[in-house]
């Protein structure tokens, strides 16, 4: 068995451990490996046996997570009626706070994302306006093209921050939600 | 098995003062603690571990081989530790040696 197998073999075997914890403790047999050859595979065992021992000796045994599971998972059934309960009866507080939040949100966004819209609109209008009028009334005309050239100017000044800006709030709006889940049931959605 | 296995405590103690003499890495700390005493590299793994949660030691990876080396160095946290642990293996020692190597009349 080369190195590299006997480590993906060893990974596969800790999957209990966390990722972070798991990693350190493979970079360490890793070079245990390379530095010692073949004589330490040996020594070390088969993966197999080598994760046994050091679920064992970590707390990461067979029989302690059987023995604690029906505890925890006793206490969040009634955890969770608790929290439905609490959820109905408080729904005239936390709807409308939600309604508003969403409200508030969307609002944010139309008028954010309305600014580039409605200054490219006045640009084009403007353009078309100044352009007829220069025919008509030469002092007209070039004043409606000046206005359309600076909302175009601006247009292009404030679509990409306005872009950034929309992107940002509903990420952060993704966000709320995710944390307001999380803090509810207390896990990921 | 003897009937004085080793505890976490002296493990600590015993890598501890390996790192102090010089920077070192995984594979020999663990030889040369296995050379004296029987333990697993099981064993080890979580002594160096907690040893760097503690910050008694810390870890600077280093070429070797067309490799990174992880060696470990002791810190000044841990220098204080390990005279600590001196003294207190000392105190031990004292009072096991009382008993056993007859002061006792």
């Amino acid at each position: 068995m080369t190195t590299i197998e006997y480590l993906q073999k060893l990974e596969q075997c800790l999957q209990k451990i966390p990722m972070d914890d798991r990693q350190e403790m493979l970079r360490f047999y890793q070079e245990f490996l390379e530095d010692g050859g073949d004589a330490a595979m040996e020594e070390l065992g088969t993966p197999e046996t080598l994760a046994q021992r050091i679920l064992q000796e970590n707390g990461y045994t067979e029989s302690t997570p059987t023995q604690v599971r029906p505890d925890p998972k006793k206490r969040s059934i009634s955890h969770i009626i608790a929290i439905w309960t609490l959820v109905i009866l408080s729904s005239p507080i936390w709807l409308s706070l939600l309604v508003a939040f969403f409200s508030v949100m969307l609002s944010l966004l139309i008028v954010v994302a309305v600014i580039p819209i409605s200054l490219a609109a006045a640009a084009v209008c403007s353009i078309g306006y100044g352009t007829i009028m220069l025919f008509h009334m030469a002092s007209v005309g070039i004043f409606g093209l000046g206005v359309g050239l600076f909302c175009a100017g601006l247009t292009i000044l404030l679509a990409i921050p306005c872009w950034i800006a929309v992107k940002a709030l509903c990420a952060a709006f993704a966000t709320v939600l995710k944390n307001c889940w999380k803090i509810t049931f207390g896990k990921e959605y | 098995m003897t009937a004085f296995p080793i505890s976490a405590g002296l493990l600590d103690a015993m890598v501890l003062a390996l790192v102090q003499k010089e920077d070192t890495y995984g594979y020999k700390i663990t030889r040369e603690i296995q050379n004296m005493v029987s333990v697993s590299e099981s064993t080890l793994y979580p002594v160096l571990r907690r040893l760097q949660k503690n910050q008694y030691l810390t870890t600077y990876d280093k070429p070797h081989m067309g490799r990174n080396r992880r060696y470990y160095k002791i810190t000044s946290e841990g220098r204080t530790a390990l005279t600590q642990y001196r003294t207190d293996w000392d105190a031990y020692k004292k009072q096991i040696d009382y008993f056993l190597e007859g002061d006792i009349t």
